[in-house]
């Protein structure tokens, strides 16, 4: 899994994924400290994340690994909220 | 999933039976903030519907044979989504109907 940052939400009524919902997450991936790298990727939000907060990034085959996306053209998830790396807590 | 720009099609007769009647799209990955291309080009498998100008998402590897056009054929790249709206840290980056293609 990679860090990475919620930084907003794409909006996608056009679509051939078979899920619920029209919203996904922009985020970015970023360094152990916080620091953004300026690589973007849409995700699937699994947790309820929110902007600004880090999360675990999932990708490729293993994203279809969960009830909802099982079988789904999915290969970018948010899976987890991150509250700390190496004991220092992230930032929101 | 990687967002893209489409900048145009691609054609091919020689071709494997699975692949005959997919459309294949040429794709320029795009900055989320900018929405400036940035030089790097795909090729993806047309799932959705999409026209030239438009943003789009796609999916690689092996997730991208999962949608209904794609399933069981050799794409390692499909879009699956056009995007209408994209927002980054409050502001609309990116909004479909003003933009004309």
């Amino acid at each position: 899994m990679n860090l990475a940052r919620i930084r907003g939400t794409v909006v996608a009524t056009k679509r051939s994924d078979g899920l619920d919902g029209p919203r996904w997450l922009l985020v970015e991936e970023c360094d152990p400290a916080g620091g953004g790298r300026g690589e973007y990727l849409v995700a699937l939000d699994m947790v309820g994340a929110e902007r600004g907060q880090t999360v675990l990034l999932t990708q490729g085959s293993s994203c279809r690994w969960t009830r909802r996306t099982e079988d789904r053209p999915m290969d970018t998830l948010v899976v987890a909220i991150v509250d700390a790396v190496n004991g220092r807590r992230t930032e929101e | 999933m990687v967002l893209a720009r489409v900048k145009g099609t691609v054609v091919s007769t020689h071709k494997p039976d699975s692949m005959k009647g997919l459309r294949l799209l040429l794709l320029e990955k795009v900055d989320a903030a900018s929405l400036k291309g940035k030089g790097d080009y795909v090729v993806g498998i047309d799932a959705v519907g999409a026209n030239a100008g438009e943003i789009v998402f796609y999916v690689t590897g092996s997730s991208a044979r999962m949608t209904e056009a794609t399933k069981g054929k050799p794409s390692d790249a499909t879009i699956i989504a056009v995007v209408d709206v994209i927002e980054k840290d409050g502001a609309v980056t990116y909004q479909k109907a003003e933009e004309a293609s």
